[in-house]
Formats: structure tokens, C-alpha cells, sequence
């Protein structure tokens, strides 16, 4: 055979291959939103199986018809033969990638695929999976059509390769994290103090507070809330922590029962807080038990001489108050431990409440922030900085600046008039109770607009239901967002006896805000209730 | 290597004045000229973290600043004499460690600073130990520029107008407020003037009419600084200013100005000097006033006059304003303060000074200034051939048996 056929047959193998990495861009962003887990990612397939196939069968589909021609090309002499290989191919990548564009959608995506040299990886792992099974056929001189089937199975290829990579990533993640624990070796030595905080909520809240209070005194830094895990943490040590900081409040979060102990491991906090236990994540943890042991590896990870903060949610956190021995501790939020509010207010504003301190001092504050759960988590963070050194009056003047966090029961007011609290940002049980208090607070007429909870596994059913019955008994009106997926809020409503008539069950988000615009005006509150994530929806 | 001049330009800082800094320095990086300079706009935080890159020069930078965003690079001086670097660290490979390069070396700089930490001669001490030329007021004159009381003191003694005053502390106010106020009324009549010691711009200063205003005035002041002077107030007074620039024997006067203030106002709060006609960010340019001031040409030339002679009393370098206020009626001047960096850096007065002088000449001036002034700090004899410490060794060596050195 010729050299130039010979060359014009490889083009038009790998034809189907580069192009459906470039189809693959949605499927990418499922592993990237599972966090490259395979568990995850069968669990998105499952969830959303023609979002995942239609792109490799949509390639497939105009691959065939395009090796037909190049079918017919190959018996061209030799020179016609491999332009027509390099056009039809070139024909293809388009077409992958005008796929890929259709079905990941950047403008709408609300996590965005980010080309992290991980996900590169990926690609090139994914490649060369599909490589190695197309050489034997290629080299066997089996018919082009193989060749064009092969983007049906993208979504089986792509998990193949997030096996093949995973050994790989393993010891990538080793070398960065034992990077990442020397860096803070080195710093621990010249003074830097470290505090973790974990839990099922509100860590994010308590972490800000607290680094606000601390920076009153000390250069502080705070991991950013999308970094709590292990290679998170450490690629924040390693570009973030500098010889400056005094302080380091790391924040962990835990979808597997051993993450925060890779992450003590790593992290060596001297002081904790665990803010609380609930049921997230349960699809991976498996029960609240276990959500509970995984969560209480901070504190027994904290040295004899450390400090640990639990919040009184008299319940499981404060279960574990009591059990713990071997540290100094404090159960924030009740009396004589750590902090305490008295002369709690409430305002339209965020909360003004007297700060006390086991000392006896006592500091008036004012915040931003609102509701209940966050004079709890004001309370975590200000035993914390009284340990660490701050007086009552920098912790007051810190609390002044601390902003609620976007989607986090965060209030403004829509152009059109009616006010909007956010409570978007991956929700559960607790949290959506306590912004249901916040909402019920308000006057007017009050609306949720939920999708609903995800990832709580068998819990998912039952704790949908309830949240519906406790829509019911605060609000006058409530938009559901996706029929199927809303069945079991949709009943826990009309148990509690909430008029059909005012149950509105949308598509989309798209759908239900188009509705809100027109309808809604001054004197309607409206909480968003969980967002879900694009592997979801 | 380019042949330009690598033209820092300093501001933010931690300061009440921070947000009007930035919009100053802005303006000024925007106006020099870019075929002389390389200009490194470099921002202090309100924490006193450095920064450099590329998204400095966006306003929108700033309303949020978030270090984590693109085209910033955390820095930190090298405060080594001359080397003008600006040094950051970064980490590449596991493993490694931390790699530090000079992300940006500076040949000159300007600071841009109004208030605390920037303009009260700080950041010109760090400029004088890392011996980079800078064009604004030197250590002494800044400071005592900044701090009322010892400006007026210092002014007092020079024989400047100024009107009478007095100075109180935190502690002793809080001791006994009643004890303090009397004090006041024993040296001053109603209506005065408080203002914290060492705050730029107008904040914290009030008027007082009667003891119940001036207790307030007083816990307000107190609040922003331990150190307040109260002053003898003037009834319905015109205010003008006068920029001036130069160094050493070389002294301009500019235009004098007339701050038109509303009706209702008493006083030139923060508010109205900076905030007002906010839109086209101009600053301190788009706050209305009357330039040339409405006054005679005599009481002009006393203003530049004056001006120019508390200029060389500060040892003043780069462009200055001093304010006056000036009785309507008796025509007397009394001098308020001197701002070392004035707002937008007096660049509207400039332009209508003489045969007008362009924002970017003005720069010119400025780098001239700051050269100039180091090369006569050069020409000063700092160190010293000295044998001390081998006189030290040797008499140690001698007396080891004996009694030590």
C-alpha cells in the first residue's frame, strides 16, 4: 500500500476519536462536577441518560456518513485520497465540535467546565483509551464504520479513562498534598496557627466570620469555600499561604467517610470547630452515623494542648461536646461556655444581640447577617477568636463588615419590586428550616421556589416530603421546579394542606423566574430554596 | 531593558481616604506620559497588602477588590537601599519551595496617598530607606503636615496666620469632659472648629455653637483620633486655596481656587468634597468652584505669597496645597492646613496657572522634583571611613585578661 493511503487511513480513524473528545465537553463537565469520582459520575449517567448519549449519537450518526465517503475515497489514487481523508476528517472535528457546543452550553452552565490540567488529563486519558482499542481494528484493516460507531460509546469510554487516570491522579495528589503539609510545616515553625472547621453546614459562614475577626489582629487567610478538599486545601497552601499570615483557618468538607482524616493528616489543625451533623452526602456516607464519626476526626485529630469549639445544637454536635476529654473545649451558644448571646433582635437589617464571654465581658453587636442559625455560627466564631486573642470590641468591629454570603439567605430587592432571599447554594433539611424562619418572619405575600434536596440518597423521598408540609405552614405559595423530581414536595404540601391551586410546577429555573417576572411585584417575598447543580438538573 | 522610566505610582493605603486615593492615582497614571514612562500603578490595601498587574488600571477593580482576581500579583518592597524591587513569591513545582523574583523594579515614585499611612510622611520614610527619588513632601514636612497640632505650632512660630487654638487629649477628655470644655470656652469664644489631630480631609470636623455641640463634637473627634485641636471658628469666612510645586529654591504658586460650598452647608464635609457630581470621576475637579477665586490682586499675590513661604518652611517637594480661610469682611487670611498631597493633586488649578500647564507636563515636573531632590540627597556625606570597630577588637584583644571592653 502507499505510503500516502496508508496515511489517509490513519486520518480517517482518528478521525472519530479527536472528535468525540471534542462532543464530549458535557460529559466532561459530570466528571468534573462529580469530582472525577466514578460513583458520581454512573450516578449523572443514570440521572440524566439522554443528556449523556445524545451527543455520541448524534456524532456517530454523521461520522457514518462521512466514512462512506471516505470509503470511496481510499480507492482514489493515493494524493486525491489523503485530501479527502484530511477534508472529511477536518468535515468531522467541526461537526464533534459544534456537538460539544449544543450540548454544554457555557452561558447556562452554572458551574463552568474550567480546563484545569486535570481535566486535560482526562481528555488525554480518554484518548488513549479510545486509541487502544481502535489500533487493532485500524491495523487489522476492519471496515471505517467501527471507526464511526465509536462515539456511542463515549460516555463508557470516558469512564474508562477516569479509571486509567485515576493511579496516575492518586500519586499526583500524594506529591501535592505532602507538598502542601511541609509548606505548613515550615510556616507552623516561625508561628502560624491553624484552625479547621468542618460540618455539615454553616462552615462556610463560621469561617468567614472568624477570619474577619482575626484579621482584626493578624494578616489571616481563609481557604475559598470551593477548596475544602484535600487537593483544594493544598493548592491553597501552596499558591495562597505565604510568610505574612498568622493565621490559617481551612476549611474541610467531607463526601467520604475518611476525608477529614487525609485532610488532618495533612492540615495538622491545632483548633477546630465543628458547626454540625446532618444528613448531606448521604449517598456516599451512608448514614447519619457515619456522617457523625467522620465529622469528629477533626477534633480527635487536634493536639492535647488545642482548642475545640461545638456548637450547642443539642443534638449530635453537642453529643460530641460531652464526649470530648482530651482538649481545652467550649459548646458555643450556651451559657458560661465560649460565647452567648442575650437581647437577641432581629430587624429587617440582620441582628443586633449582647456578646458574653465566659470572663464576663460583655459587647453590644450589630450584623448584617440574619436569622437564628447565624447568631449560632457568630457565636462559634467568636469563642474561637476570644481564644485565640481577640477583644470583644475587635470582634464587634469585625462583625460590622461581615456581608452574607451569595446564595447563602442573602436578601435584595428585584427591580421589579418584590424581595428575593437566596438560599440557593446546595441545601439540606436544617439549613431550608431555617431559612423557612427567615421567610416566615417577613411580611407580604410569601413564595418558595424549590427544586427540592439531592444527594441525600433513601432520606431524599421522606425529607422532601417534609419539606413540603413546612412550606405549607409558612408560605402562601409555592413554585416547584421539575414535575418528577417535585412528586414527593408536591404530596408533603397537599398533606399539609396546601391548596392545589397555589402548587405551580415548572420545567426549568428559566421557566419559573419567566413566571416570577411577570407576576410577582412590592410586597412579595420570595425564597429560592436550593439550586441544583447542572448534573442534576 | 527599556529606556524609560520605570514610574511607581503608590496608593490606597490604610486611610479614611483610601477610595479617593485610588481615583487620584488613577487619574495621574492615566495622564503620564507614556513615551517617558513605564508606569507600575501599585496599590495598598486597606490591610497593607501590595499589589501590582495589569487589573489596576480598571476602576472596577476596586469596587470589591478581590486578590484572588486575574492580572493582580501580591508584592512586597525590597527594602534594600536602591534596589527599587518589588518582590513576589511563587511556587511552581512540589517540592521546590518558593521561587522570589522582582516582579517590578521602580526608578521613581509617586505617591498618591490622602490621609493616614501615605501622606503623613510613613510610606516617605520607607522611600528614604529603600533611597528611591520621590516626588512629594519629605519626612518631617509630611508629618507635621499631617498632624494639626504641630502644624499650627510650627506655623504659630514661623509668625503664619493662623487662627487661635487649643489641643486636648483622649485622656484627658475621658478623665473629666466638663474640666475639658471649660478649658476650651476659658481660651476661645463660640462657635469653634474640632478636629481629630490627624485625619486628613474633613472627617470628624465639626462647628460647635454651645457647650452641648461642642461635648458631641468632642466625642465624635474622639473617637478618630487621640488627639484634638479645637480652633477659633470665623463667621461666614471665604475659603481659597493655593496649590504650589517646585523644590528648594525653585517654588510656583498656582491660580488661587474658591471652593463654592451649598448653602446649607457649614463646612466642606467629606461627603461634598469628595462624593459630589461622582459620574465622571473626577474627584476633587468636579466639585464646583471658582477659579481664579473672586479676590483682589493684592490678597491674591498675599495667598501665593504665604503659600510659597509655607512651602519652604515644610521643606516641601512635588505639588502642595495650602488652604486658607479669609475674614469677609476685614479681609484678614488665617491659614487652615497644608494637604502635601492635595486631591486629584491640584491638577485643575495647574491648568489654569499662567499660560496653563497640561496635566502630563505637570507629571514631568513632579519626576524633575523628585530627581532633583535626590541628587542633592547624594551630594550628602552619609557614611563614614570609621575604624570604631577595630579599635573595639583591639582593645578587647587587649584587655581579654583584664577587665572586659
Amino acid at each position: 500500500m502507499n505510503v500516502l493511503s496508508r496515511l489517509a487511513w490513519l486520518v480517517l480513524w482518528a478521525g472519530p476519536v479527536i472528535a468525540m473528545l471534542l462532543a464530549a465537553r458535557q460529559l466532561m463537565q459530570f466528571a468534573q462536577l462529580s469530582s472525577y469520582q466514578a460513583g458520581g459520575y454512573i450516578r449523572a449517567l443514570r440521572r440524566l441518560p439522554q443528556k449523556c448519549a445524545w451527543p455520541g449519537l448524534a456524532l456517530s450518526a454523521v461520522a457514518v456518513v462521512l466514512m462512506v465517503f471516505g470509503t470511496l475515497a481510499l480507492s482514489a489514487p493515493p494524493f486525491l485520497s489523503l485530501a479527502a481523508a484530511l477534508l472529511l476528517t477536518g468535515l468531522l472535528l467541526v461537526a464533534g465540535w459544534i456537538i460539544g457546543q449544543m450540548a454544554y452550553r457555557e452561558k447556562t452552565a452554572k458551574v463552568k467546565l474550567v480546563m484545569t490540567a486535570r481535566i486535560k488529563r482526562l481528555y488525554l486519558a480518554t484518548a488513549l483509551v479510545a486509541g487502544l482499542i481502535c489500533w487493532p481494528m485500524c491495523r487489522a484493516g476492519w471496515s471505517l464504520g467501527f471507526a464511526a460507531l465509536l462515539p456511542v460509546l463515549t460516555p463508557v469510554l470516558l469512564l474508562m479513562g477516569l479509571f486509567l487516570a485515576y493511579p496516575v491522579e492518586k500519586a499526583i495528589q500524594l506529591i501535592y498534598r505532602e507538598d502542601a503539609r511541609r509548606i505548613l510545616e515550615g510556616y507552623r515553625k516561625t508561628g502560624l496557627d491553624v484552625i479547621a472547621i468542618t460540618g455539615s453546614y454553616g462552615k462556610t459562614t463560621v469561617k468567614n466570620i472568624l477570619a474577619a475577626m482575626l484579621s482584626q489582629r493578624y494578616p489571616t487567610l481563609a481557604s475559598p469555600a470551593s477548596f475544602n478538599t484535600p487537593l483544594g486545601l493544598a493548592r491553597c497552601i501552596r499558591e495562597e499561604l505565604g510568610h505574612q499570615h498568622r493565621f490559617f483557618i481551612a476549611e474541610m468538607g467531607a463526601r467520604h467517610p475518611q476525608d477529614i482524616r487525609v485532610l488532618c493528616r495533612m492540615i495538622r489543625p491545632r483548633a477546630g470547630i465543628l458547626t454540625a451533623i446532618g444528613p448531606q452526602h448521604l449517598e456516599t456516607m451512608g448514614s447519619l452515623q457515619r456522617v457523625r464519626e467522620t465529622k469528629y476526626d477533626l477534633i480527635r485529630a487536634l493536639p492535647g494542648d488545642g482548642y475545640a469549639v461545638f456548637n450547642d445544637d443539642g443534638k449530635q454536635v453537642t453529643e460530641c461536646f460531652r464526649r470530648t476529654t482530651h482538649l481545652s473545649k467550649c459548646l458555643a451558644g450556651s451559657v458560661d461556655s465560649g460565647a452567648w448571646a442575650e437581647e437577641v433582635k432581629f430587624s429587617a437589617e440582620g441582628s443586633d444581640f449582647v456578646l458574653c464571654f465566659p470572663d464576663g465581658s460583655r459587647q453590644a453587636v450589630s450584623t448584617a447577617l440574619a436569622g437564628e442559625h447565624n447568631v449560632r455560627n457568630i457565636l462559634m466564631a467568636a469563642a474561637m477568636a476570644r481564644q485565640l486573642g481577640i477583644s470583644p470590641r475587635k470582634i464587634a468591629l469585625a462583625l460590622e463588615e461581615v456581608r452574607p454570603i451569595a446564595s447563602r439567605l442573602q436578601m435584595s430587592i428585584h427591580p421589579r419590586g418584590y424581595k428575593v432571599i437566596n438560599n440557593g447554594f446546595n441545601s439540606n433539611p436544617d439549613s431550608s428550616r431555617k431559612a423557612l424562619e427567615v421567610l416566615a418572619a417577613q411580611p407580604g405575600r410569601l413564595v418558595v421556589v424549590t427544586p427540592g434536596f439531592i444527594e441525600l440518597g433513601r432520606q431524599e423521598a421522606p425529607s422532601n416530603r417534609r419539606l413540603g408540609s413546612d412550606i405549607a405552614a409558612v408560605a402562601h405559595l409555592a413554585l416547584l421546579i421539575g414535575e418528577k423530581r417535585t412528586r414527593p414536595i408536591r404530596e408533603g404540601l397537599l398533606e399539609s394542606g396546601m391548596p392545589p391551586e397555589n402548587i405551580l410546577v415548572f420545567a426549568g429555573l428559566d421557566e419559573a423566574n419567566r413566571y416570577i417576572q411577570e407576576t410577582f411585584g412590592p410586597g412579595d417575598v420570595l425564597l429560592y430554596e436550593n439550586d441544583l447543580p447542572d448534573h442534576y438538573a | 531593558m527599556s529606556g524609560k522610566i520605570q514610574l511607581g505610582i503608590l496608593f490606597g493605603s490604610r486611610s479614611c481616604e483610601h477610595e479617593v486615593s485610588i481615583i487620584s492615582a488613577l487619574q495621574l497614571a492615566a495622564m503620564a506620559n507614556p513615551f517617558k514612562y513605564e508606569v507600575i500603578p501599585v496599590y495598598i490595601t486597606k490591610r497593607g497588602e501590595w499589589f501590582i498587574g495589569g487589573a489596576l488600571w480598571k476602576l472596577e477593580t476596586y469596587e470589591r477588590f478581590d486578590p484572588r482576581k486575574s492580572g493582580l500579583t501580591r508584592v512586597f518592597p525590597d527594602l534594600t537601599a536602591r534596589s527599587g524591587a518589588l518582590m513576589a513569591f511563587e511556587r511552581s513545582k512540589p517540592f521546590q519551595g518558593e521561587r522570589r523574583y522582582a516582579a517590578a523594579r521602580l526608578d521613581c515614585v509617586i505617591p498618591v496617598f490622602h490621609g493616614l499611612h501615605g501622606e503623613d510622611g510613613s510610606i516617605q520614610g520607607m522611600l528614604e530607606l529603600m533611597d528611591l527619588p520621590y516626588a512629594s513632601t519629605g519626612v518631617p514636612g509630611s508629618a507635621v503636615g499631617m498632624d494639626k497640632v504641630m502644624m499650627k505650632r510650627l506655623f504659630a512660630g514661623y509668625g503664619f496666620p493662623v487662627l487661635a487654638d487649643t489641643s486636648l487629649t483622649r485622656g484627658a477628655f475621658e478623665a473629666d469632659p466638663d474640666a475639658a470644655c471649660l478649658r476650651v470656652e476659658a481660651q476661645l469664644p463660640y462657635p469653634v472648629y474640632v478636629k481629630p489631630a490627624n485625619l486628613g480631609s474633613s472627617i470628624g470636623v465639626s462647628r460647635a455653637g454651645d457647650r452641648a455641640q461642642l461635648m458631641e463634637a468632642l466625642q465624635l473627634a474622639f473617637e478618630l483620633d487621640r488627639r484634638v485641636l479645637v480652633e477659633q471658628g470665623l463667621d461666614n469666612p471665604r475659603e481659597v486655596n493655593c496649590a504650589v510645586m517646585g523644590f528648594g529654591e525653585e517654588v510656583t504658586p498656582s491660580v488661587v481656587e474658591q471652593p463654592v460650598r451649598e448653602d446649607d452647608l457649614e463646612l466642606l464635609d467629606f461627603k461634598t468634597k469628595y462624593l459630589r457630581g461622582g459620574d465622571d470621576q473626577a474627584g476633587m475637579a468636579a466639585l464646583s468652584r471658582l477659579i481664579p477665586a473672586p479676590i483682589s490682586r493684592e490678597d491674591t499675590q498675599k495667598v501665593q505669597r504665604i503659600a510659597c513661604d509655607v512651602f519652604r518652611a515644610l521643606d516641601c517637594k512635588g505639588v502642595v496645597r495650602v488652604d486658607f480661610m479669609m475674614d469677609r469682611a476685614s479681609g484678614e487670611l488665617h491659614i487652615t492646613e497644608i494637604n502635601t498631597i492635595p486631591g486629584s493633586l491640584a491638577f485643575y488649578l495647574w491648568e489654569k496657572t499662567g499660560e496653563g500647564l497640561c496635566y502630563r507636563r505637570l507629571i514631568d515636573h513632579m519626576v524633575d522634583y523628585a530627581m532633583k531632590a535626590y541628587q542633592e540627597k547624594d551630594r550628602n556625606i552619609t557614611s563614614f571611613q570609621s575604624d570604631i570597630i577595630t579599635e573595639a577588637l583591639k582593645r578587647q584583644a587587649s584587655g581579654a585578661k583584664g577587665a572586659k571592653a
